[in-house]
């Protein structure tokens, strides 16, 4: 039977991003002076479980990187050593490097060795660096000093692979000879390859023609024997330890020749030490007497069994006596013979009488400690199982299958508005049946639509998940302090905004940290704490979701900006108000900050941001005050597919307006309505006056409705300006289902979308900064001829409505 | 009737690919995140075999074993650990708590198998 393993790839590399992912979260967090040791037996396990899956599913080159990764980690994790900040730095430039290798194995995306070479070499350099201070050098041990070393074999401190740290000559590598089975010559290069990437390799021929290699490495055995075992059985492979080192060096474990076990093994009644070693090396004990069992245990390196008899007798359960802390360990139930099958043909894994020790309840030192740690930490573990164990009961689809249901459920939301509308005109007494059912109908199809759009939305964790990282470099970079909150990050959203969201987020946190926070100093004298606060927050508002970036800064200058303004050759005002003054800084190359820094100040400016969530249907609003700091809050709708709209009409057409954009609407008096030379009409309303759009010359359309005071104005604010635009008179609040001009037609001014109404007509959907931008920069406003830009406006309109109704 | 086999791993490629692997083979397979997941789900079924990893977040594998060996319904039953940590101190650590034998990972499914159908047929 063959099982394809790339079939488990994917959620491999979905578990080692979530791993990564997790493991960065806890380093960013990480107290360096006093760190929690859960954390940090939870990075240790996010790297160890990496390294297990990279090195199952073949994926080499992150099981190196994991392995020494794990390496470091463990020594802190126990103690060995104290963690720096130099430690938190080089494990999140791993991080960075296997997510590198993640999307290379996955995306084909490039992975720049030289920075994996980097971050290999730094890691072990810590990791040697800190073992010096552990371990006596071996210059102190050997060679004849054997007493010394067998405390380095004993110490309670559980040690990873005590043979071959034992057997560390003084340059810190040990030195393996491997002889490999009957393999091909490409076999054994690739093989040679692979292992040569552990450390200096020789290949040679024994007597009996086997490929031998000769590895000198500081990886342990266990290391060879996941390389080996992708190309040829382990069981076939003899790896000893070369003899003249490990003899001088670690007298305890000075068995000639050490060989690994075969990658499994089954516990053995231990007064059959024979039969143990018959499983653990079926390649030796098959050519031995099994009568001199014990003695082949020697050889093949496995003392411990050799020993238990002795220290069995002392201390009535001793088999583990060796190991220090497990001497109040307990005996309990005997697993019979008649459990386990016994298959004495079988030249390994031979199954006798399996003696077990249950109940030790206090086992070694370490893992009685960490068991109470894992009980301490239970309860807040619990929360972390949640998404693990509901991995069970989830599925995974492509993200075209919901998109298509999406549309489905779309195309059926259009034709129950059809329905509705037809049902409308008949007769409610005679079609009383017909009316409650579609009225079922409606309800039903507004579930199905609320469940299926569900599908898509995903929590703002995903977003802001990569703000903690980099606001940690960022202020370091700056030499500023900054402390990283965010709100709200279970906030849902859609999957499309989430992504699109992304870069401007990015532009707007980098933005506050780098003009935003003051350095330290500065805010000490201003008489703030040194260390800055910058709030990420998502909550839902209406059937909006405001995502908000906040810090305690020093606040926009609203004379600087004015400042700014005018020598930018905007036209500004003392009357204007602060949210139209902050507002400027959206305008197109504008930048307040006096040095452009490495940070931002270069590549897109804060135009490109308000854009990009305009282009959303989003709405940015900025609010500040001088020295306390500043908010920018995007407000953004919950989907791109739906909208709440307000359709209007214009001649014989019906355009919808985004329902969060409209202030009010109104039908005006004559005497509100001036004339401002050089502006156009103003209309005035509460003692603002607003220009007045009028869609129909905007569009170029035909209406008999030319006089403000005969349709109605609809007061429409965005980016902190407000204009009136005057239509026809207004149809009536729907949900409209968005469809994409740029999909299915172009891209068109001042119209973001277009929807199918209730009667199967199109209607356009109103792009309203766009038209607000169009009504100022027109020249109709200053009585020049309206919109020649626009002429073709209304041709357009009805081409696209053919389009869409094709 | 097909034997069931418990797989606690937190990894959920291994487990995965463990049960993939197992039930190809033709056995019924219970899978579990964590030592106390194990814990739990054994206790709901008695199952033929337990395997589990030894480093996990909430119970690692040794405890699992241990609280697995203090229960009636398991003190026979065979527990095999699949750990990336082979030496002798886990293995004695394994043997202590009251596991029946290891395999070390990575391991192809073919392995597993083998391993398997030695401890508790086919």
């Amino acid at each position: 039977m063959t099982i394809d393993m790339s079939q488990f790839y994917e959620v491999f590399f979905d578990e080692a991003e979530e791993l990564l992912a997790e493991a960065e979260r806890l380093l960013l967090g990480i107290e360096i002076e006093d760190p929690d040791t859960e954390d940090l037996n939870a990075i240790f396990r996010a790297a160890h479980s990496i390294k297990g899956g990279a090195a199952t599913f073949g994926f080499m080159d992150m099981t190196e990187i994991t392995h020494v990764l794990e390496n470091l980690l463990d020594k802190i994790r126990k103690n060995e050593m104290a963690l720096t900040a130099e430690h938190v730095d080089a494990f999140l430039a791993a991080k960075d490097v296997l997510k590198m290798e993640v999307d290379g194995h996955r995306l084909a995306t490039e992975v720049d060795q030289e920075q994996v070479a980097d971050v290999k070499m730094m890691l072990k350099e810590l990791s040697e660096a800190g073992g010096v201070v552990i371990k006596p050098t071996p210059a102190t041990v050997a060679p004849e000093a054997p007493v010394v070393a067998a405390p380095v074999i004993e110490a309670p401190k559980p040690v990873a692979e005590p043979a071959a740290i034992a057997a560390v000559p003084d340059d810190g590598l040990t030195r393996f000879n491997i002889v490999l089975p009957e393999v091909t010559e490409k076999d054994m290069n690739n093989l040679k390859e692979e292992l040569g990437l552990l450390g200096d390799v020789e290949s040679s021929k024994n007597e009996s023609n086997r490929y031998v290699f000769k590895l000198t490495t500081d990886s342990t055995q266990a290391d060879i024997i996941s390389i080996c075992s992708f190309v040829l059985d382990p069981d076939d492979l003899v790896i000893t330890i070369n003899a003249t080192v490990t003899a001088t060096i670690a007298p305890v474990e000075a068995k000639p020749a050490v060989v690994e076990d075969p990658g499994f093994g089954l516990f053995e009644d231990d007064e059959e030490p024979a039969a143990v070693s018959a499983a653990v090396n079926p390649s030796v004990s098959a050519e031995k007497d099994s009568t001199s069992g014990v003695k082949i245990h020697e050889e093949v390196g496995y003392g411990l069994f050799a020993e238990n008899g002795k220290e069995n007798v002392e201390e009535g359960y001793g088999f583990f006596a060796p190991f220090k802390p497990h001497k109040d360990a307990v005996v309990a139930d005997l697993i019979g013979d008649d459990t386990v099958t016994t298959e004495a043909n079988s030249g390994k894994a031979e199954l006798v009488k399996a003696e077990v020790a249950t109940a030790a309840t206090k086992a070694t030192a370490d893992a009685a400690a960490s068991e109470a740690t894992d009980r301490r930490n239970q309860g807040r573990r619990d929360s972390d199982k949640a998404p693990a164990s509901g991995e069970t009961s989830s599925i995974r689809v492509g993200i075209e299958k919901v998109d298509q249901l999406i549309n489905l459920v779309g195309e059926l939301v259009i034709t129950q508005a059809m329905i509705e509308q037809r049902i409308s005109q008949l007769d409610p007494v005679q079609h009383e049946p017909l009316i409650n059912s579609v009225g079922q109908l409606t309800r039903n199809t507004r579930d199905l639509q609320e469940s299926v759009m569900s599908i898509r939305m995903m929590p703002m964790d995903f977003v802001f998940s990569r703000f903690p990282r980099m606001v940690r470099d960022l202020a370091a970079k700056l030499g500023k302090k900054v402390e990283f909150v965010t709100v709200g990050a279970a906030t849902e959203l859609d999957k499309g905004l989430i992504e699109r969201i992304v870069d401007p987020l990015t532009h707007l946190v980098r933005n506050s940290v780098d003009h935003g926070i003051e350095m330290p100093a500065g805010r000490k004298a201003a008489g703030k704490n040194e260390v800055g606060t910058l709030t990420l927050s998502a909550a839902h508002k209406g059937g909006s979701i405001v995502i908000e970036v906040t810090d305690d800064g020093a606040g926009l200058n609203r004379e600087k900006l004015l400042a700014k303004a005018k020598s930018n050759g905007l036209t500004v005002s003392e009357n204007m108000t602060d949210t139209e003054v902050f507002g400027l800084i959206f305008a197109p190359g504008f930048s307040t900050a006096e040095v452009v820094t490495d940070v931002s100040g270069r590549g897109v400016g804060m135009d490109v941001v308000k854009r990009n969530i305009a282009a959303m249907n989003g709405v940015v609003e900025i609010r500040s005050a001088l020295g306390y700091g500043t908010t920018i809050s995007i407000a953004l709708p919950l989907t791109l597919a739906i909208l709440d709209g307000m359709s209007v009409s214009l001649g014989n057409s019906i355009y919808v307006i985004p329902l969060n954009l409209i202030v009010e609407t109104l039908q005006p008096r004559a005497e509100d309505i001036k004339t401002v030379t050089g502006e156009g009409r103003m209309v005035h309303v509460r003692g603002e006056y607003l220009p007045i759009i009028a869609l129909h010359s905007l569009f170029n359309q035909h209406t008999d409705i030319t006089d403000p005071t005969e349709g109605v104005l609809v007061l429409l604010e965005s980016d902190g300006k407000k204009s009136a635009l005057f239509v026809d008179r207004l149809v009536g609040q729907q949900q409209v289902v968005i469809k994409s001009l740029e999909t299915n037609y172009r891209k068109v001014a001042g119209v973001s979308g277009a929807t199918i109404m209730g009667d199967g007509g199109v209607a356009l959907i109103l792009d309203v900064s766009a038209i607000i931008q169009m009504g100022q920069t027109s020249n109709y406003l200053t009585g020049a001829k309206p919109f020649s830009h626009y002429q073709n406006q209304a041709i357009e309109h009805k081409a696209i409505s053919k389009e869409f109704t094709k | 009737m097909a034997k069931t086999i418990l797989a606690v791993d937190d990894s959920g490629s291994l487990r995965q690919m463990v049960a993939f692997s197992l039930k190809a083979a033709g056995y019924d397979v219970v899978q579990a995140v964590d030592g106390q997941d194990g814990l739990d789900k054994a206790k709901e079924k008695t199952v033929d075999l337990v395997l589990t990893d030894q480093n996990m977040p909430i119970m690692d594998g040794l405890t699992l074993i241990k609280n697995l060996r203090e229960l009636g319904s398991y003190q026979k039953v065979p527990i095999l650990m699949l750990t990336t940590e082979s030496s002798d101190e886990m293995k004695a650590k394994g043997k202590a708590a009251g596991a029946n034998g290891w395999l070390v990972k990575p391991f192809d499914p073919k392995r597993l198998i083998e391993v398997v159908q030695k401890v508790i047929g086919s």
